[in-house]
């Protein structure tokens, strides 16, 4: 994988990082020169270090990947970086508030146990968050296909679901 | 090393391809990022389609639906004026990730045998249009697939626009197995259109996709369909016949014997499901 530059300039008189992007990234306005074949995942993971963003399968199957790209739910592992230029791009670094204040989808996770190794977690929180951001009071069916594209190996899923009503009564108070 | 090209317009767009040897066209790269990753695919140049604004969202332009090839699946599927056979093939694809970034230009050109949006195309009448920097020409659905990845489409045309007749009476619905009920690629999927007026079913199409190199569609068993009212014999003698007719594929996904199976069972759901259904669809 090409070395990612978030700085902006090129290294060495040699242009091989020859796209320059800017985006928001969790609420911030960042800038980096890439690669054109660079993904959105190892931009994030390496040249952003939030590596909260997991990579299971790395081909648009498990979800572990889950972004918020303009508020809505993609897999960072099929999505160029050059994609993200003047999007608003959420990870699950930027998901409780500065100080600290878990997002009451995070704070439900916890409540109802619906983590256990934890590494489906952040895609599951993103994709959920998007849900609710459109559906305050979604139905079973509708979260169960809101979370189809996101894998889980552990919880069995029950968990899960559970805290997305918890977080949807929450947010509706 | 990759470049990456947006560009501002579609003449932009065609000249870029016309002049560059090494330069594919990107939409939501559901397909091609991985390819482009795995080196399957050598490219030097990526030029990216998917915001040309001549090249987004469903229009009704006079007894016809245009989709424009950048629309993504998400809005596809969630489009009111469009077809109940496309929108529920565009809306069982994947999974909310992949149809909020992948689009139905893409699943077209990407020409894979189980393409959930073409069988619907078949039977809809689908034309699209293609240009290029020299000129534009207009094909069926049907003359656009040669086989698995294969199309019609030479180098520096991009497809630009797809066409539907509005059809009021004209009703549809798409059918799919997979291993599973979300994220599954079809073992087979299926999907019918027709007029149905006072118990009689005129007009209709069957296409079948992922049963062949290309979707195809199947005219014997419409022929039997054709002007029917659909009793059990006539309906028992069409199921059979569209298994026979079907050329599956033997692959990791299912055999031939399973997907002759499912094909009649999935033909009889869909036709009763066309048959209840009350409005235009
Ligand atoms: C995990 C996963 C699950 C999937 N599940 C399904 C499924 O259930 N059913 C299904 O049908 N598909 C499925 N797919 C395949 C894929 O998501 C679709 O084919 C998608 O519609 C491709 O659209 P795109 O915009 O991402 O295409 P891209 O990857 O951008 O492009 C695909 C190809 O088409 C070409 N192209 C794109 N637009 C044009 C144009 N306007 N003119 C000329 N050439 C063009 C590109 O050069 C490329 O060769 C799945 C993919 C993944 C990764
Ligand atoms: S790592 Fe992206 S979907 Fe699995
Ligand atoms: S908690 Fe382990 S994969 Fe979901």
């Amino acid at each position: 994988m090409s070395e990612i530059n978030t700085r902006g300039s090129t290294s060495g008189g040699t242009d091989f990082k020859s796209v320059p992007i800017a985006f928001r990234l969790n609420g911030r306005p960042v800038s980096a020169c890439i690669d054109g074949g660079l993904r959105a995942l190892d931009l994030l993971r390496e040249g952003f270090g939030l590596t909260g963003v997991k990579e299971g399968c790395g081909r648009g199957e498990c979800g572990a990947c889950t972004i918020l790209l303009d508020g809505r739910p993609v897999n960072a592992c099929l999505l160029l970086a050059a994609k993200l230029e003047g999007c608003e791009v959420l990870t699950i670094e930027g998901m409780a508030s500065p100080d600290g204040t878990l997002h009451p989808l995070q704070a439900a996770f916890l409540k109802a146990g619906a983590v256990q190794c934890g590494f489906c977690t952040p895609g599951m929180v993103l994709a959920a968050k998007s849900l609710l951001d459109a559906r305050p009071n979604p139905n079973e069916e509708e979260i169960a296909r809101a979370l189809s594209g996101n894998f889980c190996r552990c919880t069995g899923y029950t968990k899960i679901i559970k805290a997305v009503h918890l977080a949807a009564e929450e947010m509706r108070r | 090393m990759v470049r990456y090209i947006t560009p501002h317009s579609l003449n932009e767009a065609l000249q870029i391809l016309d002049q560059e040897e090494h330069c594919l066209p990107l939409a939501g790269g559901t397909d091609l990022t991985l390819l482009v990753r795995d080196r399957t695919v050598q490219v030097e140049c990526l030029l990216d389609i998917s915001k040309l604004p001549e090249l987004v969202g469903v229009h009704q332009e006079g007894g016809e639906i245009r989709i424009g090839p950048s629309t993504t699946l998400a809005d596809v599927a969630s489009s009111p004026q469009l077809p109940t056979a496309l929108r529920t093939g565009a809306g069982w694809i994947g999974s909310p990730q992949i149809r909020a970034l992948g689009t139905i230009g893409g699943n077209i050109c990407n020409a894979s045998p189980c393409g959930d949006t073409l069988s619907p195309l078949l039977v809809l009448g689908g034309r699209f249009r293609l240009r290029s920097a020299g000129g534009e020409r207009e094909v069926p659905a049907e003359a656009f697939f040669l086989g698995p990845k294969r199309t019609i489409l030479t180098r520096g045309e991009l497809l630009v626009g797809i066409h539907l007749p509005r059809e009021d009476d004209r009703r549809s619905t798409f059918r799919k197995i997979g291993g599973r009920g979300a994220q599954t690629i079809a073992q087979v999927n299926l999907a019918i259109s027709a007029c149905w007026r006072e118990g009689i079913l005129r007009q209709p199409r069957l296409a079948v996709g992922s049963a062949a190199p290309t979707p195809i569609r199947i005219p014997a068993v419409e022929r039997i369909l054709d002007g029917q009212s659909l009793g059990d014999e006539v309906i028992a003698e069409a199921a059979e016949r569209t298994a026979a007719e079907i050329r599956p594929i033997c692959d990791q996904r299912a055999s031939d014997r399973y997907r002759r199976w499912v094909v009649r069972a999935l033909f009889r759901d869909a036709l009763s499901s066309l048959t209840e259904q009350e409005v235009y669809g």
